[in-house]
């Protein structure tokens, strides 16, 4: 335990070395998002090392919620294998600016933000992005009620009536992410995904840009998110 | 109130009117009456209805509101508000059907399994619950008085004004000033506090009294949770952390050149208490006199006084149980739980109260359905902040060894090779866990 505590700091630069939390405070909070900035954010992003992050996302305990290989081991945590790496690290830079803090589980994640460098954020992203999502066991889904060809319309074409565009056209038709840090959703639990749907829905989470994730969220019913929860669960 | 005064009321319950919920037993589901509405009797309630809603629960508590004990020190350093530990018991009657009388019990009748209440009532049970908690015995301290330590010196180890003026105190001292903590002498509730508080107030004083010092006198050599304690006050504070600790800690540790802002006397070096010293502000240990600023001497303490009253201590001041069903050795069908009773090897603390009460509602369900209770096992957390952003933890699993609850062996503590991550999660993991294992207690 020793050697890798040690293996860490040197690897963290130092960064490590200070027991105050005085970190976050020398770095600006974010600025509300524009398409802009996130831009520009993105275009900065370091370049990952998916090997320095595979060592930090079990250095930092990520593995104890989101699962030595990116699936988590219970239905209450996301699952991370697959995400893309945009994704992961605006997420992570939202959480730093305590842009995304819904509930307590943002709070672990919130407090560990400061210790981060931009280029751990970013390696632990590229990390993620490498490893193979998959569908979630059949035990945590709850397919029985789900309304899949609903669910399937609504990804593929979208609702004209209610102005909401397709869920593909941003995530991908196999769920598998787009620009603009786009997540991937396949292979995503349910809960979770209901958790950060209901989340949009309700204003708890607004760190997407010029809400272009929460208008749609709230146009959905509670069982449509159900259909889509159970409808990206089996893909993979 | 004296045992003889209380048993005598005893005679008085024939001429009680009874409750209407205390009447029938047996027909329509057991009845179990439960004395005091903390963490173990709230939890006990709960969990009753849980297992078996045919269970009739009623809690006999003296206060409208619950005061949270557990992370009350955070009152002191202003982290919380004491307004923010309160607790309102309208869950545990809307959502689990307990019913809540509020009164007192001044009469106790184990043959006819019947209490008497001050309102003049009476409350009969087919199994009684007694979850007291603790009592102060500020009289035992020399000079000292409940009178002094409402006025002037507060223990602050039961929340409510005394936490308040121990608040009060920390920021009107003087700068420069010493405020001295009296860890009391086992066993008591909460075995990190002292040492939790000592850094909780050295955290305050590093912003607003630099100068300040905080002596933590203790009668001891040792406590729970020491090394990884030290460890952070030597981070955060300047600590010199003693020889004989330094075993095992990590490279960073620094030897200061000036003391920090907490001192910790321990047994060996005088810090045992002898009296207190109202009028000049001084206490007398066994290695001198010591002035303070600030006082908060944390008494020796024993179960709750109904306890006593009801015939269910014995000479430690404490309740002696049988583990299998929490039953009292000296009364039966009543089972005391929490800090109040002899648990052996598991701590006086909130989560144990908590356990306990999951542990006896468990047998009192298999009881009541002619089962014998099956093996039981218990488990305690007791989070500790070196500072607000510094969280350690001890834990454990206990079970019935040779009739004694006795710790499962293995790692029980923050490490202390622990990362800066591990750390911090530690104290993230304290605040969450405050507010979810409320919601386990009372909601």
């Amino acid at each position: 335990m020793k050697t890798i505590a040690t293996t860490l700091i040197l690897l963290m630069g130092g960064a490590l070395a200070s027991w105050s939390p005085q970190a976050a405070e020398t770095r600006a909070p974010a600025a509300d998002w524009t398409p802009a900035a996130l831009s520009a954010t993105l275009a900065a992003m370091p370049e990952g090392d998916a090997a320095r992050g595979q060592l930090l996302h079990r250095e930092w305990m990520c593995d104890s919620c989101h699962g030595a290989a990116g699936i988590a081991p219970t239905a209450n945590w996301p699952s991370l294998a697959g995400q893309k790496a945009d994704y992961t690290y605006k997420i992570l830079l939202d959480y730093l600016a305590e842009r995304r803090n819904e509930d307590r589980r943002s709070e672990l994640m919130i407090a560990l933000m400061p210790m981060l460098s931009d280029q751990d954020m970013a390696d632990l992203a590229v990390f993620y992005e490498g490893l193979t999502p998959s569908a979630v066991d059949p035990i945590l889904r709850a397919d029985d009620t789900a309304d899949l060809a609903h669910a399937a319309a609504l990804a593929r074409k979208g609702d004209r009536s209610r102005l909401i565009t397709p869920c593909a056209s941003c995530h991908g038709r196999h769920g598998q992410g787009g620009i603009h840090a786009a997540p991937a959703l396949a292979g995503q639990m349910p809960i979770a995904f209901t958790r950060t749907m209901n989340a949009y829905k309700s204003g708890l989470r607004d760190n997407d840009v010029k809400a272009s994730m929460s208008q749609f969220a709230r146009k959905l019913t509670d069982e449509e998110i159900h259909d889509l929860a159970t409808y990206y669960a089996r893909m993979d | 109130m004296k045992r003889r005064e209380f048993l005598s009321l005893a005679g008085a319950l024939a001429a009680g009117t009874m409750l209407p919920l205390g009447g029938a037993r047996g027909a329509t589901g057991a009845h179990v009456v439960i004395l005091g509405g903390g963490v173990g009797g709230a939890t006990a309630a709960k969990y009753l209805r849980l297992m078996d809603p045919a269970i009739r629960v009623t809690i006999v508590e003296k206060e409208r509101r619950y005061l949270r004990p557990y992370g009350s020190s955070e009152v002191i350093t202003g982290h919380v508000g004491l307004s923010d530990l309160e607790i309102d018991y309208t869950p545990l009657q809307s959502k689990y059907g307990v019913t809540f009388v509020f009164d007192e019990a001044v009469g106790f009748d184990p043959i006819a399994q019947r209490l008497a209440l001050k309102g003049g009532e009476s409350l009969s049970y087919d199994r009684l619950i007694v979850s007291p908690g603790i009592q102060l015995l500020y009289d035992q301290i020399e000079g000292h008085s409940e009178a002094l330590a409402k006025a002037r010196f507060p223990a602050a180890w039961i929340p409510g004004s005394q936490t308040q003026l121990l608040r009060n105190q920390l920021e009107s001292m003087p700068q420069g000033g010493t405020f001295a903590i009296v860890a009391p002498p086992n066993p008591f509730r909460c075995p990190p506090g002292p040492y939790e508080r000592g850094a909780l107030v050295a955290e305050w004083c590093q912003r607003h009294n630099p100068r300040a010092k905080i002596l933590i006198l203790d009668p001891r050599n040792s406590f729970v949770t020491d090394q990884s304690m030290m460890l952070g006050w030597n981070r955060l504070y300047g600590f010199n952390i003693p020889l004989e600790f330094m075993a095992d800690m990590p490279d960073d540790v620094q030897t200061h050149a000036n003391p920090g802002l907490i001192e910790w006397i321990r047994q060996q070096d005088g810090g045992t208490l002898i009296s207190l010293d109202a009028g000049s502000k001084a206490l007398e240990t066994e290695g001198g006199r010591v002035s303070a600023d600030v006082i908060n001497i944390i008494p020796p303490m024993r179960a709750g006084a109904i306890a006593e009253a009801m015939g269910l201590t014995d000479a430690s001041g404490f309740c002696p149980i049988d583990p299998m069903t929490f039953e009292s050795r000296l009364q039966p069908k009543v089972h005391v739980i929490g800090d109040a009773c002899i648990a052996d090897q598991m701590p006086k603390s909130g989560y144990a109260a908590n356990n306990q009460a999951k542990v006896t509602a468990r047998a009192l369900v298999d009881l009541f359905a002619g089962r014998e209770p099956g093996p039981p096992s218990w488990q305690n957390t007791c989070y500790a902040l070196a500072g607000s952003e510094y969280g350690l933890f001890v834990a454990a699993v206990y079970r019935l060894q040779d009739g004694r609850i006795t710790a499962h062996p293995g790692v029980r503590f923050q490490s202390l090779d622990a990362t800066p991550a591990q750390i911090r999660l530690g104290a993230v993991y304290q605040q969450n866990w405050l507010a979810s294992f409320t919601e386990d207690c009372f909601a």
